[in-house]
């Protein structure tokens, strides 16, 4: 029965001194950094005016660097100066930086510490295109936080060490790296650069997220090569390509699209038509407002108001179109509906 | 020994009913730490993004318009900087229907002369009941700004007429004397843009505002109160409205959306038949019938808890109040387990009907009197000497380091994954509240509950008066009386 109530107490002291400690540690970890960031205004100012002075004058500023938190902040002023600064006084900020060892210290510290340290030194790494930093980038875009991962892509696409387009595609196979507006960013620089190569790559093998960001990137060149491969994406067993490519056409901007469009509000699948209405409503189509009065009653509520929105967009036609709607249809729809009529004619 | 005195009976049921009340103590404290793990979990993988300007940049153009709800009833001290607050959010599209629920100060006056409000002519159908609707009026100054003029019914009924009225395909139903942050509704929206056929309500954190610097209707400092009261319900509300929410939302089983600060499909709202007025536990009621109606339907939903967008509420300051809101959250939820009794471990309900239901009948029905019934009977069977003091002073260790861990969790993880409150100090203050919470403002809650139980015992329906302070000026509000 001792042994009984032994176990009761250390359970009970285990308890009390576990969350203690934890939450002893997290105050202490606050205090630290409070006092870190206590002089940071005084000392961002002295580092932006030593950063000046070297690209004006080209003399070699001494900078007070003696923790890693002055690093961080030296880090961030450097790269914000480094935005502004161009040619020779772009040059000498980058050779003091490497006379201070800093592309070391980013090297090692994009590879580990927390997320947010990590993104700042990948960042900072821009500064420095290398072999080794390529290397070094390459190592972090294996990081299982997706965040580290596409962002150390990016800055080795930007030091022009990137992979191609079909190695871009290939990274949007990974979870969640389909959804990223970095990921799309870096593949509609390259689809604008090479149209050609984008349209190839839409007849090869691809993830659904690789072609979703395909289709989309090649949409936004406007190119009008693009609409034919595009029309021919409406009709992909993927319905998230079709969703996409419905997308890319409203995006491509070109009129001659509209009956492919129309036909795309018929799709079984909700984020076609959802697609299909807005590019519509973005083309300013009105001649094809009857094909998005039947998506009035779409099921799907997004669907439903992405149509009404559209029909707003295409004038007299689709407003005259959502009055008759608003007399006809069900009470959810002909709430809506009267809605945006009311507010397209304010 | 008085023990010896004793029936076999008697001491075999004392010890039975102890080892009962224990085994609940301790499954209570389970389910507090198995939540506590999930939220942690879930913070840890889905950080909330720190930015608003990837977020706008990222959802801005998928972004449903919102209507967003705000009953108002006596609230002429405040209503004219709480609703240019509501004007100010940062959202794409969206529109702030308030609704005067027949006020008997000047509440309507003043949004007149506030923002030159116009008689409005807008088609709508009753089809969600409400008391009759006495005008509608737009303002003259900002055209997203609607309110409605309508007969006295209580915070539900104004909450259907403005759904009534809505138009946007998702409303926000909200206190009028609630304060959002500016990017509540962009981060709040976030499930309705990622899953827009699943998901019906979506909720946000409310975190307690007492100690907070205000102005004009806005959070502009985040701090932490020094009335003990209000203390309390800061680690209160992390524990149980962000972190135990949040560990709920994973597992597909929450059962309330704040009526402080919720978004529902308007569609589902009208379809169902809007919130249940006679009840004052409506929010609860509402989310509960929502997971039913879908159960029973068969068809796929989702209820979702975003734990970074916040509205900042006033808590009660005084015993008196917070005892009134207390029990009458209380009968809220027995009204709602009530109700809906038939999902309670019914198979069809799945999670809900197990894990919701159990965890309303464990905590909500019999949770506070067994705690109370825990605080007698032990020291009465210590004095009856059938329970030997080493054993009491265990069983209170054991009881109470599980109330400090479990609120000194929710804490730790509040700061290593939010980081919300700005100074060290104010974590070791809420360290202090964590541990004092637990000798004497838990027990009085369970005081409170029990009155909750009793009065719904009894059927009582008043929701009684709150007094607030008032974020810009000292007032007495009263809060929807009936």
């Amino acid at each position: 029965m001792h042994g009984l109530l032994t176990f009761i107490w250390v359970v009970a002291l285990v308890l009390v001194a576990g969350s203690f400690g934890t939450l002893g540690a997290l105050i202490i970890a606050r205090l630290r950094r409070t006092a870190l960031e206590r002089g940071d205004d005084i000392l961002r100012a002295g580092y932006a005016k030593a950063l000046r002075q070297l690209a004006i004058t080209g003399e070699r500023p001494a900078l007070a660097v003696s923790n890693a938190h002055q690093r961080k902040v030296l880090a961030e002023e450097a790269l914000s100066s480094a935005q502004l600064m161009r040619g020779s006084a772009k040059a000498r900020l980058v050779a003091l930086l490497r006379d201070m060892r800093l592309d070391r210290r980013f090297r090692r510290q994009a590879l580990r510490g927390t997320v947010r340290d990590r993104l700042g030194a990948i960042e900072a790494l821009a500064l420095f295109p290398d072999a080794e930093t390529a290397e070094t980038l390459r190592t972090a875009e294996a990081a299982r936080d997706l965040r580290v991962s596409l962002a150390a892509l990016r800055v080795r696409v930007a030091t022009g060490f990137g992979p191609d387009m079909s190695g871009l595609l290939e990274r949007a196979a990974a979870p969640g790296a389909g959804k990223s507006a970095i990921l799309q960013e870096l593949i509609e620089h390259r689809a604008a650069l090479n149209l050609p190569e984008a349209l190839r790559l839409l007849n090869v093998s691809l993830s659904s997220a690789g072609r979703v960001l395909l289709l989309r990137a090649i949409g936004e060149t406007g190119q009008f090569e693009a609409l034919g491969p595009l029309k021919v994406a409406l009709r992909h067993p993927d319905p998230e390509a079709r969703a996409a490519a419905a997308g890319a056409l409203g995006a491509l901007g070109y009129s001659e699209a509209g009956p492919w469009l129309a036909h795309a509000t018929l799709d079984g699948d909700w984020r076609v038509r959802l697609r299909a209405a807005e590019a519509i409503g973005r083309l300013g189509a009105w001649e094809l407002a009857a094909a998005l009065e039947p998506l009035l009653e779409d099921p799907v509520w997004w669907v439903r108001f992405r149509a009404e929105e559209a029909l707003g967009r295409l004038g007299e036609v689709g407003l005259s179109k959502l009055a008759d709607a608003a007399g006809a249809l069900h009470m959810a729809a002909r709430a809506q509906g009267a809605a945006l009529a009311a507010g397209a004619r304010a | 020994m008085i023990a010896g005195l004793l029936p076999q009976a008697v001491y075999l049921a004392t010890h039975w009913l102890a080892a009962i009340i224990i085994a609940i103590g301790l499954l209570q404290n389970c389910v507090y730490i198995l939540q506590l793990a999930i939220a942690q979990r879930a913070l840890a993988q889905e950080p909330p993004e720190r930015h608003m300007r990837n977020l706008w940049r990222r959802s801005a153009t998928s972004a449903p318009p919102i209507a967003l709800l705000a009953p108002a009833y006596n609230e002429a001290l405040t209503i004219e900087n709480s609703t240019q607050s509501l004007l100010g959010l940062d959202y794409p599209v969206f529109e702030v229907i308030v609704i005067n629920d027949g006020s008997k100060d000047n509440t309507l006056e003043v949004l007149k002369s506030a923002f030159a409000l116009e008689p409005l002519d807008r088609d709508y159908e009753q089809t969600i009941p409400h008391q009759p609707i006495r005008g509608l009026y737009r303002s003259a100054k900002d055209a997203r700004l609607i309110v409605i003029d309508k007969q006295n019914g209580g915070k539900a009924d104004a909450l259907n007429a403005g759904i009534s009225l809505a138009r946007a395909p998702i409303v926000c139903s909200m206190d009028a004397d609630s304060i959002l942050e500016p990017d509540a509704l962009l981060r709040a929206v976030q499930p309705f843009v990622e899953d827009p056929e699943n998901v019906v309500a979506s909720g946000g954190t409310v975190r307690i505002a007492n100690g907070c610097l205000i102005e004009n209707g806005q959070v502009r400092e985040i701090g932490v109160s020094h009335n003990f009261l209000a203390l309390m319900q800061t680690v209160e509300y992390l524990r149980a409205f962000l972190l135990a929410r949040l560990a709920w939302s994973k597992i597909g089983a929450l059962t309330i959306v704040s009526g402080a600060f919720g978004l529902f499909r308007r569609s589902m709202l009208v379809e169902i038949g809007g919130y249940a007025l006679k009840t004052v536990g409506e929010d609860m009621e509402l989310v509960v019938r929502l997971h039913r109606i879908f159960r029973e339907r068969g068809k796929p939903y989702r209820i979702a808890f975003v734990p970074e967008p916040v509205c900042w509420t006033e808590a009660p300051e005084t015993l008196e109040v917070l005892a009134r809101q207390r029990a009458r959250w209380q009968r809220g939820a027995l009204e709602t387990f009530s109700k809906h009794r038939v999902m309670l471990f019914n198979p069809r309900y799945g999670r809900v009907g197990f894990l919701a239901f159990g965890q309303i009948l464990l905590f909500d029905v019999i949770g506070p009197v067994v705690e109370l019934f825990g605080y007698v009977l032990m020291p009465l069977m210590w004095m009856l000497g059938v329970l030997s003091v080493d054993y009491l002073l265990a069983f209170l260790a054991v009881t109470f380091a599980l109330g400090v861990a479990v609120s000194v969790g929710s804490l730790a993880v509040e700061e290593a994954e939010l980081r919300r409150f700005p100074k060290a100090s104010h974590l070791f203050l809420l360290t202090l509240a964590a541990v004092a919470e637990n000798f004497g403002y838990r027990q009085l809650n369970s005081l409170w509950r029990l009155r909750g139980l009793w009065q719904w015992m009894r059927g009582e329906q008043a929701w009684g008066d709150m007094h607030r302070r008032g974020f810009q000026t000292r007032k007495r509000v009263q809060v929807f009386a009936r």
